[in-house]
């Protein structure tokens, strides 16, 4: 691009000499790095004015500035917490954490508290238990996987190990989708424990969904727990809208399916790097 | 010493009755060793097992003196080994830059500085420099299969195993990617799965033709177009005894398989002594 082509003013020779010698901070020297990575003259004025070791220093400082990779809102945001930049990044590339999937969940949030405002009663008491579990458990399956996430076969082999990739990306999606129900939740403060009781039955099923991928595809795993999760809601529950598990005695169980299925995801870590027999499922299924 | 060596012995790896490694064995060296096969030889499968993505149900790996069968070694011989998979996938929003550097925080590389020189360092051996900025999206085909490869050689991988990276590339992407994957072969392992025989008779030292699940052939480039030594003729008519025969450029019939009498002889190629090799297999008989 020719200098006529840039559309800012050229900086003065001097401001280019304090430039080359790095004596420019802050957003003087931004401005300045925007405007010679467009401006040929500018870069030819730079090479004048400075000696070779100062100019390939600076050359080597604009390479990094420009190539800074832009970090989307979700890692800004998970940076903004305290996760590390690797593991945000890591994060920010869950399939189930990219808008359209969380919008979802969103209608889905809203689509139950519509229900329990309008549905009749022993439908709407067990909307939040029955709909609610079922978000993180679809998340895990979205989390990972090879249909997926576009670099699933070098996430495999990653030295990293995919066991913490897969927490890492389970839980994120699990945080996310449990803050977005339960903001659904405050909405209905008047549904008493009908309200909350989908948070431990949430824990347990995420973590039994993710225990299962050690041996299933992740989709699969989830749509066995989330059909373990109806065949279990319909059993427990009363025609009136009541349910066992929504119950001291049933929120008790629930919690204690909490620690066994994290006692499992534990014990079972070691064997996500070994253990991976559906990992090509497509290939798998064209064998002859 | 660490071994600068690759070998696999015995290698079994079944899909329900399939078998599609059947006790598999070879050795690599420094340089680069070609794998050729038809579709379904089992040469994805022993690459996706080889790079630790896969696990296999026999046999004993020997990955520079690293047991990646093993929970620690396989870690280990992830850092040690690059991976171009047959269909590479990319994040669509990431730049070249971005990518590379999102593969760097996948091999562990932390330090954020190091990752991005890192990054620059791949993409210039690539030849990609001044493009690392553009989104990958807006590559061209080869553009983005360059870019695959310089992400299987973040971290200066030992071991570096490439499936079919030429597909799909016109000649001249084809010349350029001949020229980078003979530079890298300089110095460490490479294994080139490929249907290219005009790849592996201009690239490799060694070659291995992977059929079945079996190994029919480990050895030279040489050696294999001798293998078809006094079976190559030409004729003006496809001759009915040839195993396989098409009429050339030059209006003659090229023909393979036991000459008649008097036939005039050619000197055989690496695709000849390939064919020959496979007479029998179903890739051959759609080749005839």
């Amino acid at each position: 691009m020719t200098a006529q082509q840039v559309s800012v003013e050229h900086p003065t020779r001097e401001t280019l000499r304090a430039y080359a010698g790095t004596g420019l901070t802050g957003a003087r020297r931004t401005a300045v790095d925007d405007h010679v990575a467009r401006c040929r003259a500018c870069v030819g004025t730079l090479a004048e004015l400075a000696d070779r070791a100062e100019l390939a220093r600076g050359w080597a400082r604009l390479d990094e500035r420009l190539d800074e990779p832009r970090a989307g809102l979700l890692e800004r945001v998970l940076r903004l917490v305290g996760l590390r930049e690797d593991l945000a990044r890591i994060t920010a590339t869950t399939p189930a954490l990219h808008a359209s999937w969380l919008g979802t969940a969103a209608v889905i949030v809203a689509g139950a508290l519509l229900m329990t405002r309008y549905a009749p009663a022993d439908v709407a008491g067990l909307t939040f238990l029955a709909a609610f579990p079922m978000l993180p458990v679809a998340g895990a399956a979205l989390s990972y996987g090879p249909r997926l996430d576009p670099t699933y076969e070098l996430t495999l082999i990653s030295p990293l190990g995919r066991f913490p990739i897969i927490l890492l990306r389970t839980l994120s999606v699990l945080i996310v989708l449990i803050g977005i129900a339960g903001l659904g939740s405050l909405a209905v403060p008047q549904e008493g424990l009908a309200a909350v009781g989908w948070l431990a039955p949430s824990l347990a099923l995420t973590l039994v969904t993710v225990a299962l991928t050690v041996r299933f595809e992740p989709r699969l795993a989830a749509a066995c727990t989330a059909a373990a999760w109806a065949v279990c809601v319909v059993v427990t529950s009363d025609p009136d809208g009541t349910s066992l598990l929504l119950t001291a005695g049933g929120q008790l169980t629930a919690a204690v399916l909490v620690v066994v299925a994290a006692a499992a995801v534990a014990r079972l870590r070691r064997y996500f790097d070994v253990l991976s027999p559906i990992d090509f499922p497509s290939l798998a299924r064209t064998a002859p | 010493m660490a071994s600068t060596s690759v070998a696999v012995t015995g290698l079994v790896r079944r899909y329900g009755r399939h078998t599609a490694l059947d006790h598999v064995s070879l050795g690599l060296t420094k340089g680069v060793t070609g794998l050729l096969g038809p579709n379904g030889a089992g040469k994805t499968t022993l690459l996706r097992i080889l790079a630790t993505a896969m696990s296999p149900d026999q046999g004993s790996i020997d990955l520079l003196g690293i047991d990646p069968l093993t929970a620690r070694g396989r870690l280990e011989a992830r850092r040690a080994l690059g991976y171009l998979p047959q269909h590479p996938g990319f994040h669509p929003g990431f730049t070249a830059f971005e990518f590379i550097d999102y593969v760097g925080i996948l091999r562990r590389i932390t330090d954020r500085r190091q990752r991005h020189d890192e990054a620059r360092r791949v993409l210039a051996a690539v030849g990609l420099s001044d493009v690392r900025g553009k989104k990958i999206k807006a590559l061209s085909g080869g553009m983005r299969q360059r870019v695959a490869l310089a992400a299987a050689i973040v971290g200066d991988p030992q071991f570096l195993i490439l499936d079919e990276p030429t597909v799909g590339l016109d000649p001249k992407q084809r010349l350029r990617f001949r020229e980078l994957i003979a530079e890298l072969g300089e110095g460490r392992v490479v294994l080139l799965s490929t249907h290219q025989t005009e790849d592996v008779g201009a690239l490799c030292q060694h070659v291995v033709v992977l059929a079945g699940g079996t190994v029919r052939f480990d050895g030279s480039p040489a050696d294999l177009s001798a293998h078809a030594a006094g079976r190559v003729w030409h004729s003006d008519q496809r001759d009915p005894g040839a195993v396989a025969g098409w009429r050339t450029g030059q209006g003659s019939v090229h023909n393979i398989g036991t000459p008649p009498p008097g036939a005039a002889l050619l000197d055989p190629t690496l695709e000849d002594g390939y064919l020959l090799l496979l007479d029998g297999d179903p890739a051959l008989e759609e080749v005839a």
